[in-house]
């Protein structure tokens, strides 16, 4: 990293090559390149990240696979005119590639039996990224501000990806087996425009603000699928093969344009109201073509059952008022934003329109009791409609995977939810002592659930209706407790409780399934912090019940123990020590026939240089034990599913830090 | 020049104290309103060198702070006095702080509830120290006080400069009036031959000026103030708060040296 700063011009330069996961720049680098200029604090103090970047801090690489990245970037801003004018620019340039092996097992539980079905996915993705933004802001008088914010970016993507499936039935009699590969090339092209301008009135707190937007993508792709499915009967006699060879180009563009008026009036010293109107306008067109071989690698046979081509207009008026009201330690807060949406869609080819209307209702309300600064209760609701995508309305038919076919529904009506949250937390500043509890559920009417319909060959329809008979539920509950003690030389130990449990529903094969799960565990922590270090351990076991009403004997439960541990300290001649270490433990149940355990040792041993510190040397052992497997366990309506994958395990790493505030070198890793 | 003209308006100010300083009735009962001024701005610039963390998030959260507070964060308090005693009182704020990062800043609050005996020296404080409340009773803060000649009129007031160091490091300036014959003054802060209207601490940004003086017969059952809370005295509380702020670190100094205030 390179950086240098005259007056309040600043210039920075970085370089980054890793493959450790490590994806351009973290919170702390690109704070320091001058960078963060996607951080806002709101009024009331709450932190907002927002725009977060493919590239930076862990970027699109989510642990699965093993990653390569490269990225750099160049940072000007400057304040001239008395501070009054500002401007931030950016360009960044990188490279991504994720190599991934997944293997995934699926039990679905359908109510004539269960499919156990085994996959793996051998991928490879690549990904050139470059971007640019600029950010001007001017305080036209003491009153009013006003900031432009512009962004464009190109991506091009390459993706490859062989995928394999067998599926058995419960009696281990063949279903269905599939092979499919895929490659892709992939050309994006985003531009944002935002501009605010905010003014305060002569009254104390009375002021308004206009925000226009302009957002505009296209994504160009064009690849290659192929794929073999072959489908048997009970005696393991192939009944069918279904071979699909086709091009696919697609082509979306999407251009909102949007604008937002908020005003905010003081009615009285203690009460206050935010009114807004909004109006936005949003065309999409999207064509995507499929192409059959009229002879090997000779794609030029359109395919009309998978090809269309949308045109599809959405106009929003959105009117809002939320109420304030702050006496004392009371604040209450009321109101509701309500969208008007008109949806106007056509279909080229076969000259199909389809036009929806829906409102949409978003109101609030909560009430706190500050006791004092350390001291607060506050419970509040809110409500949200769902509006079902367009793809649940009217999905564009695709097959891409054989054997998971999406269908719409034109009858869906929008859900609504409802959500509750009651909180209470005190804390003792002298004594260290912190109470903490907190509980929340939420119930949504109509909701939108999947109905999947597996045929005999193992097939899968996706469709999404309402559930009117029943009413999901979803609870959430924490307790904690936590001192100082004296005894034990000022560490601080705690107890904490936590429990969720939910009962939500979908329909398979048009049977209505209720999957229950209920999480609980108590948990020990102890910590410490001072200027020589820090220490934080923690150690709980967990129960985990999850139970699907259509196949109750074949369910997921039982005590799983999760550990976690971090330690920094402080040695002399400025060398500092950090170890994080996490263990998990998965209990077998009647669904997964095997535990799992995993028990993870990182460690770092810094010595720094010179007075300031601006020179280190570092050394760090990731996965000491060579344990970390990709491994996650999860419940989907019907669906009990298990992936585990490659990720980076163990690795040693030498590292040269050096600092430098006028200019300087590059940060090596190893 | 401009030092010229600067000698010239003191001088001038000086005059006018001094024919106004004519004609006094001494006042010994009555009511002063005074209003603390803290320079947030300065303050939470210095705040934020002292916690180490001279970064991007908080000159973002600073910044924030900045356009949505006034440059002068105030709170307002009374002084009861008569019969050789002094009531300091705090008003409560009307809307409790709801910006979460600065407003509970120690600087910014007023902690103390003060019962001085100027006959005995001793006073009685009902301090706030986070969620506890303490109740200290002790010798009044023997101040080392240096008149100087330096006049200003606050509330209608002639007063004089006097300066001083407390608690090892933190100097001091009151101005006092010998037109209130009581030797009282905001916050634990008296000891001049005459009533403190103004006080400022240069190095921590905080100002208390009177903004009024009633002079009005005062009762016994005015001069309280709030008696709950754990009896200590000085050393005692010393003690707690050594302990408590063990792991603190750089920050613990500020909290230690307001609270002891």
């Amino acid at each position: 990293m390179i950086n240098k700063f005259k007056n309040k011009e600043k210039i920075a330069a970085y370089f980054t090559s890793s493959n450790t996961g490590k994806t351009g720049l973290g919170w702390d680098d690109a704070g320091r390149f001058g960078a963060a200029g996607n951080m806002e604090i709101t009024d009331d103090g709450m932190i907002m990240i927002t725009g977060s970047d493919d590239l930076d801090g862990g970027g699109s690489y989510w642990g699965e696979g093993i990653p390569k990245a490269n990225s750099g970037g160049l940072h000007y801003e400057n304040k001239w005119n008395g501070d009054k004018e500002s401007i931030n620019t950016n360009y960044k340039a990188g490279g991504l590639n994720v190599k991934t092996n997944k293997n995934t097992l699926n039990q679905n539980n359908l109510p004539t039996g269960i499919i156990n079905t085994n996959s793996d996915n051998i991928s490879e993705s690549d990904m050139f990224r470059q971007k640019i933004d600029a950010t001007y802001n001017i305080k036209l008088d003491t009153s009013s501000n006003l900031k432009v914010v512009v962004d464009g970016t190109l991506k091009n993507t390459e993706n490859e990806s062989n995928f394999s499936s067998t599926a058995v039935r419960g009696n281990n009699s063949l279903l269905n087996t599939s092979e499919r590969s895929t490659s892709n090339k992939g050309k994006q092209q985003l531009f944002n425009l935002n501009a605010l301008y905010t003014r305060k009135l002569k009254k104390p707190g009375r002021n308004y603000s206009l925000n226009l937007t302009n957002a505009y993508s296209n994504n160009n792709s064009d690849g290659l699928l192929q794929s073999n499915n072959n489908f048997y009967d009970e005696n393991g006699v192939s009944t069918r093969n279904e071979v699909i060879d086709q091009l696919k180009e697609n082509d979306i563009t999407t251009n909102r344009l949007s604008t937002n008026f908020t005003f905010t009036e003081p009615v009285s010293k203690f009460f206050s109201l935010v009114a807004n109107y909004g109006l936005s306008l949003t065309s999409n067109n999207s064509h995507r073509r499929a192409f059959d071989a009229s002879a090997p690698n000779v794609y030029d046979q359109l395919n009309p059952e998978f090809s269309n081509h949308f045109e599809a207009d959405q106009l929003i008026n959105q009117v809002g008022a939320v109420f304030s009201y702050k006496k004392g330690k009371t604040v209450i807060n009321f109101g509701t934003k309500t969208s008007f949406i008109n949806f106007d869609q056509t279909e080229l080819y076969s000259n199909q329109k389809f036009n929806r209307n829906f409102t949409n209702w978003l109101p609030q309300a909560s009430y706190q009791y500050k006791f004092s600064a350390q001291k607060s209760f506050r419970i509040n609701y809110n409500g949200s409609t769902t509006q079902p995508t367009v793809s649940q309305l009217q999905p564009v038919r695709i097959n891409d995977d054989p054997l998971n076919i999406p269908e719409g529904n034109p009858l869906l009506k929008p859900a609504y939810n409802n959500r509750f949250n009651v909180n209470y937390n005190t804390y003792k500043v002298l004594t260290n002592q912190n109470f903490y509890v907190s509980a929340s559920a939420s119930f949504t009417q109509d909701q939108i659930v999947s109905n999947n319909t597996t045929d005999s060959e193992g097939r899968t329809i996706f469709k999404s209706v309402n559930l009117e008979s029943k009413i999901p539920i979803n609870l959430n509950g924490y307790l904690g407790f936590s001192r100082k003690l004296n005894f034990l030389g000022g560490v601080s130990a705690g107890l904490n409780l936590n429990a969720s449990a939910s009962k939500f529903f979908n329909y398979v094969n048009n049977e209505l399934n209720a999957t229950t799960s209920l999480n609980t565990g108590p948990s020990i922590n102890f910590n410490k912090y001072d200027e020589k270090g820090q220490f934080y351990l923690s150690f709980g076991p967990q129960y985990t019940s999850q139970e699907a009403s259509l196949q109750k004997q074949i369910n997921n439960k039982g005590w799983g123990y999760q550990g976690y541990l971090d330690l920094q300290r402080k040695l002399p001649k400025k060398i500092a020590i950090n170890v994080t270490s996490q263990y998990n433990y998965q209990p077998s149940s009647a669904a997964f026939d095997n535990s799992f355990e995993q028990l993870l040792i990182n460690a770092t041993l810094t010595k720094a240089f010179f007075k300031e510190e601006k020179f280190k040397v570092a050394l760090s052992a990731n996965d000491i034990l060579n344990q970390n497997r990709g491994f996650r366990r999860s419940a989907n309506g019907n669906s009990i599913i298990q992936t585990s994958y490659n990720n980076i395990s163990r690795y040693f790493m030498f590292s040269l830090i050096w600092d430098f505030n006028k200019m300087g070198g590059a940060p090596q890793t190893n | 020049m401009k030092n010229l003209k600067y000698i010239i308006s003191i001088f001038l100010l000086t005059v006018t104290f001094a024919v106004n300083a004519q004609n006094t009735r001494f006042v010994t009962q009555g009511t002063i309103e005074y209003e603390k001024r803290v320079n947030a701005y300065a303050l939470i610039k210095e705040q934020i060198k002292i916690w180490g963390n001279d970064d991007s998030f908080y000159a973002k959260a600073y910044e924030n702070y900045q356009k949505n507070n006034p440059k002068f964060k105030t709170a307002k308090s009374k002084l009861v006095f008569g019969n050789e005693t002094t009531a300091f009182i705090p008003e409560q704020e009307a809307i409790a702080p709801t910006n979460n990062w600065f407003p509970d800043l120690i600087q910014f609050q007023q902690a103390n509830s003060i019962l001085t005996n100027l006959k005995t020296g001793t006073s009685a404080t009902q301090k706030k120290v986070y969620d506890e409340t303490y109740m200290v009773n002790d010798s009044t803060r023997k101040i080392n006080w240096k008149i100087t000649d330096e006049f200003r009129t606050i509330a209608g007031y002639n007063c004089r400069r006097a300066n001083a160091l407390v608690m090892d490091s933190v100097y001091v300036v009151a101005f006092y009036t010998e037109e209130i014959a009581l030797s009282g003054g905001p916050e634990s802060f008296s000891g001049l031959p005459g009533m403190i209207l103004g006080l400022a601490l240069p190095h921590e940004h905080v100002t208390w000026f009177a903004t009024s003086v009633t002079d009005m017969p005062i009762g016994q059952d005015k001069l309280k103030i709030p008696t709950k809370g754990k009896p200590v005295s000085n050393k005692q509380l010393y003690d707690i708060l050594k302990s408590a702020l063990k792991n603190w670190g750089k920050s613990a100094y500020q909290t230690f040296k307001w609270t002891m205030m």
